[in-house]
Order: C-alpha cells, then sequence, then structure tokens
C-alpha cells in the first residue's frame, strides 16, 4: 500500500490532502514549523491534540514493553491520527547539528510506528541530519514532493524558510531570554515531551505555577546560551537533548531566583541516565547548594508518589 | 479541658495514631496493621482512642502517610502533609542536631539528609520495594520465622553468606539456593539483613557522605539485625527513637498543633464520634471525555462526603451535580 502511495499521482487536490502530526515527541519543541511546512504546501493540517488517557492505553498495547514510555505515547498519538488523516508526518531526527546526534529511537521512529501498526497507516516522513550539512537532508524531501505532487524545489524553498531557517534562528538569538522574570522560581529539566506532556509530567508545571513558582524549563534559554554554559563536560553530550539539558542545569546555577531543579525523566531512559548522573556530580564538585530532584515516571497514573515528593521538595525549599 | 493533638499516618502496611499534648509528649500511640483496607483500620485506631482516652478535646489533627488525603477526609484534618517532612519534623524534635533520617516502612524507604536542622536533600526508593518491610515480612513468613526474632538471628550468626540484594525475586531464590547448600538459617537472615542495607544505601543514598547523628525508624528500625548490618557498613551509631514506628504520625500531630497555633481557628477534626459512622468509598471511571479518569467518592452515612481524583474538577466539585 505505501509503495503504491509514494509512486503513484495523488487522485486528490493537496487541499484535500490531511496531514497528520502527532502532538507527542519532538512536535513540542518543533509543532509549529511542520505545521507551517505542510499549510504552505496547501495541506490541511491535523494535530493529535493532547495525550489522554486513551492514547496511552493504545500506544502501551501497541508497542513492545521495551521501549519507553513516550515512544508508546507517541505510537497512541500515531495510530489516533491513522484513522482520520491521509498520511501522518514523522520526521526522522538523526541530527540536529555538527557532531551531536539523536536519541536512536528518534532515528528509527517512523520504522518502529510503521511495524507497531502493522503496516496500517501511510507515513510521510523527513531525515533532519544536519551532521553531515544540509543535503542529505534537502534529498529527503524527494519523497514528499512525490507524495503530493509537488515540484521538489519548490518543496526545498518551503522547508527552508519555514522550518530550516527558523531552527537555525534559534542558534543564533542573543544570549538572554527577555521572559525571565525576578521572582522565585524552579527549574524543570528534561525532554520538552516529558516536561510538556500533561500526561506524561502528571501536570508538574501547572502544580509548581499554583504553588506561584516561575517555571524555567530548557526553553526558557537561547540554545546559544545552553551550548555556551557545557563545561561539565571537556566535551559536549554526544546527544543533542543531553547538551540542551546539561547546558540548561548550569546556566539555571547562575540565576539566583531559581531555588530548585526537578528532572523530570522516563524510566529507562540511557540519555537521562548519564545526564542526571552528571549533573548531581557537578553540583557535588562545585558545592553548589541548589536543590536537586530526579523523578522517574512511568506508565503508573496514580499521582499519590509523585505528589509526595514534589510536596516534600517544595517543603524543603521553603524551609 | 487540656488541648491535646492528634496525628494520623496511614502508610500501605501500618496504620499509626498518636495523641500528644501542649509539651509534645506522647501520652498515646497505636500501631495497626492496615491490612489493605485503610478506613476500617483508622477508624478502629479512633475508637481505641476514644475508648482509652475518654472525651479528650483533641484541638487540633494531621495527616501524612501515602493515604493522607483519604484520612484527612475520614477524620478530618487541619494539615496534610507528606511523610518526608512529618518525619524530619518528628526526628527533630527528639535529636534536635540530627543530620541523617533513614526510614524503612512497609513499601517504601527514603533516606533524609538535614544542614543546620533543615532538610537539604532527600531520596525515596522508586519503582521497586526491594529491601523494605513488606519483603522482609515475606521472607520470615516463607522460613516460618516469626519477623519479630528476625533480628535475633541475624545476630547469633558469625559467617554470614551472601545474598543478592539487587530485586527481591533475586534475592528469594538466591535465599532458597544457599538453604538448599546447607547454610544455617542464621547465616541466611544475616545475608539477607546485609543485602538489605547494600541495596539501601545504593539506591537512595548513592554514595552520598552519611554524616551522624544518624537516626533509624520506620517498621524496620525494630529489627535489630538491620541495625547491626547498617552501624557494621557505615561505622556510624545509629539512634533509634522510642517511638520509630510511628515517627510519621507524631510528626503529624506536632505540625497539626504548629498549624493551628497560627490560625487559631477551631479544629477540623470531626471528632471520635465520627468513627461509628458508616464509610463507603467507591471508584468510578469517568466516561466524560478520553481522560477516562479515575474518581474516588467517599460516602458517610450514604452522603457524599469528598470526591477526587478527576483532571477537570466536575467530580471533585461537590456543589455541582453529575
Amino acid at each position: 500500500m505505501n509503495q503504491i502511495l509514494k509512486h503513484a499521482k495523488p487522485q486528490k487536490s493537496n487541499s484535500d490532502i490531511t496531514v497528520g502530526l502527532p502532538s507527542s515527541m519532538m512536535f513540542y519543541a518543533h509543532g509549529e514549523l511542520w505545521e507551517d511546512f505542510f499549510s504552505k504546501l496547501g495541506c490541511h493540517v491535523e494535530k493529535s491534540g493532547p495525550t489522554s488517557r486513551e492514547i496511552l492505553n493504545r500506544g502501551v498495547s501497541l508497542c513492545s514493553s521495551e521501549v519507553c514510555m513516550p515512544v508508546k505515547v507517541f505510537t497512541g498519538h500515531v495510530d489516533a491520527l491513522a484513522k482520520r488523516t491521509d498520511y501522518v508526518f514523522i520526521p526522522r531526527y538523526i541530527s540536529m547539528g555538527r557532531h551531536e546526534m539523536d536519541c536512536p529511537k528518534f532515528c528509527g521512529l517512523p520504522d518502529m510506528v510503521r511495524i507497531n501498526l502493522h503496516n496500517k497507516v501511510n507515513l510521510m516522513e523527513v531525515d533532519i541530519d544536519f551532521d553531515k550539512g544540509t543535503e542529505k537532508t534537502k534529498a529527503s524531501l524527494g519523497s514528499i514532493s512525490n507524495t503530493l505532487g509537488i515540484d521538489y524545489e519548490t518543496v526545498k524553498n518551503i522547508f527552508v524558510n519555514s522550518v530550516q531557517n527558523k531552527l537555525d534562528t534559534d542558534m543564533k538569538v542573543g544570549s538572554v531570554e527577555p521572559g525571565i522574570k525576578n521572582m522565585p522560581s524552579i527549574a524543570v529539566l528534561g525532554h520538552p515531551y516529558m516536561i510538556y506532556d500533561e500526561m506524561l509530567s502528571m501536570g508538574l508545571i501547572s502544580k509548581l505555577k499554583q504553588k506561584n513558582f516561575q517555571v524555567l524549563t530548557p526553553n526558557s534559554l537561547t540554545r546559544n546560551v545552553r551550548r555556551s554554559h557545557l563545561p561539565i563536560f571537556k566535551n559536549r553530550n554526544f546527544y543533542e537533548l543531553g547538551s540542551d539539558i546539561l547546558g540548561s542545569a548550569s546556566a539555571f546555577l547562575e540565576l539566583p531566583q531559581v531555588k530548585g531543579m526537578i528532572y523530570l525523566s522516563p524510566f529507562a531512559c540511557g540519555i537521562d541516565s548519564l545526564v542526571t548522573e552528571f549533573i548531581e556530580r557537578h553540583l557535588h564538585n562545585t558545592e553548589k547548594n541548589m536543590p536537586f530532584m530526579k523523578i522517574t515516571v512511568d506508565e503508573h497514573t496514580g499521582e499519590a508518589g509523585f505528589d509526595t515528593r514534589l510536596e516534600a521538595f517544595l517543603d524543603m525549599i521553603e524551609d | 479541658m487540656n488541648p491535646y493533638y492528634l496525628g494520623i499516618d496511614v502508610g500501605s502496611v501500618s496504620t499509626d495514631l498518636v495523641v500528644t499534648d501542649e509539651n509534645d509528649t506522647v501520652i498515646k500511640k497505636i500501631y495497626l496493621r492496615t491490612c489493605g483496607k485503610p478506613i476500617a483500620a483508622l477508624t478502629h485506631g479512633l475508637r481505641i482512642l476514644r475508648d482509652e482516652l475518654g472525651d479528650i478535646q483533641i484541638s487540633g489533627a494531621g495527616t501524612t502517610g501515602s493515604g493522607r488525603q483519604l484520612a484527612s477526609v475520614i477524620a478530618g484534618a487541619d494539615i496534610v502533609k507528606n511523610e518526608i517532612t512529618a518525619h524530619s519534623i518528628a526526628s527533630k524534635k527528639i535529636i534536635p542536631d540530627v543530620r541523617t533520617i533513614m526510614e524503612i516502612g512497609g513499601q517504601d524507604s527514603k533516606i533524609i539528609f538535614l544542614k543546620n536542622g533543615v532538610v537539604c536533600d532527600f531520596a525515596m526508593n522508586t519503582v521497586c520495594a526491594a529491601g523494605t518491610g513488606s519483603f522482609l515480612d515475606r521472607q520470615a513468613e516463607r522460613m516460618e520465622i516469626p519477623i519479630e526474632k528476625f533480628g535475633e538471628y541475624a545476630l547469633r550468626s558469625k559467617n554470614p553468606t551472601r545474598i543478592a540484594g539487587r530485586c527481591a525475586v533475586f534475592a528469594e531464590s538466591d535465599m532458597i539456593h544457599k538453604q538448599q547448600t546447607g547454610h544455617s538459617e542464621e547465616d541466611i537472615i544475616r545475608g539477607l539483613c546485609e543485602a538489605l542495607v547494600r541495596n539501601y544505601l545504593s539506591n537512595l543514598a548513592k554514595g552520598k557522605e552519611i554524616v551522624g547523628p544518624v537516626m533509624f525508624q520506620g517498621g524496620v528500625a525494630a529489627n535489630i539485625g538491620i541495625k547491626a548490618a547498617f552501624e557494621h557498613e557505615l561505622g556510624l551509631k545509629m539512634y533509634v527513637p522510642e517511638y520509630y514506628d510511628v515517627m510519621g504520625a507524631y510528626g503529624a500531630a506536632l505540625l497539626a498543633k504548629k498549624k493551628v497555633k497560627k490560625t487559631c481557628k477551631p479544629t477540623a477534626f470531626y471528632g471520635f464520634e465520627n468513627a461509628f459512622n458508616e464509610f463507603e468509598t467507591r471508584s468510578i471511571e469517568c466516561d466524560g471525555c478520553s481522560n477516562q479518569c479515575e474518581v474516588i467518592e467517599v460516602r458517610v452515612n450514604g452522603e457524599v462526603r469528598a470526591r477526587w481524583g478527576d483532571k477537570c474538577g466536575k467530580w471533585s466539585n461537590l456543589s455541582v451535580a453529575v
């Protein structure tokens, strides 16, 4: 089915084609860019919306037990979209910059989803592989051009304007984020798809805001700041997201209004196991008095244990 | 009439109640097995208190433990606090300059670090309950040794054998192997105590420096075998407070007193008579949206007293008819 669709000229005009964007994983970082990209290509864009219990349950039942919770949730999102869209778009994030790699699960995400959904979904993909420059990434736009019947140059130009340049801008903007206010703050660290997913994060950010804390995340800092604060390693982290979080942690240490840091991690995340260890060592070595807590979450929906730790952590800060 | 304060700790394994007086002295403590029925255990405890203490005036009540929310709905509480805070308040009352608190309960274990009387770090066990009280309970039961005697057995051992402590399932099979190859019960039990201590220190303390005075509390603190294994491993003396098994409840009582002194409001405690009411809980899976929240409803004599567990507030707001 996929093979046929890839080569056949579309029967519909592009405005009739609905492209599904799973509101999960890197959607939290670049969702708007991809939405803009497909709108400009003339497609109708449909998002799967916030993770619900139903999406989570569906994802868990579709995936093997070995993969991490975010991948299960992502599969649930794709499954929800598969029924109501013509194509589901899954960018294959391989590398976001020179000498940086993304988690192997990102690199294989479209394949994993295809297998877990038994090929019952039409996927559109693009390879984001900036380690080797931009050529490979641009070449991978060919399949989108074929699928939508839009000539390659047009697709490429829209990609450059809607996505690539915006990613570049993020890397180049100035050093201080103007949005950070001078009030008691908690830094929430972790992958964007963990900390911004209300279901997976058990509402961590809203719970902190309710307690009148300003919540800072790696997104509160520019990429430039995140990268320039990577002294913990002699070298940078192999994984892009890892470098982001590590750099953010050390940048937050310099902000006097940050009263504590909470690291939210999905059970069995390989990147997090290294990053949290290095943050803890850094805190220990520099003798900074920064309260730091790692919370590991998995499938459990009982929030009692989570709330206990959060409450105790905030009590400790307010003491 | 003298004011008294009530602290309630509803944990996974035990439900503890403590009554303190104006001088923070414990005048009565009750330690009950929760047996999976927290409401029954709690109301039973309240009835015992009424029978033994008569009609005393409770001026403040606090709840803690994993069932603290449920307990506050059943008994009525002025303050609902997490276990970490409750335990550290109680320990500081006994040893003001305490630096490390180790607590091993039924399914939870925690370590709390303090500096200048302020909590500066803490850790709780994650998804795994290996190395907690219920695991020891289970092994004691399997070996048909009363859990109270477990510690004595360990101390009699001369050559402890090594037991894998990473996981309760592996530990159990390891113990069975050792037993079948002829190791004595004493040596196996001491090996188990040492494995539990190793596991606790590597999972919770994670190489952080443990400074004395160290307090050891929670139900497992009664086990002299574990206490000895900790002292041997750390080279520090472990202080086991007199009310080691109800420290959470003691902390809740102290917190309640502080709270009512501050707010000067009458207590939210429903009174001991309330324990004779009929309590009923049920869970409802809401089908209002795709979140499928599990809502808990508590009824007292047939009337809804509280609901929680919903994300949108449709159920927990009692003034709205559902």
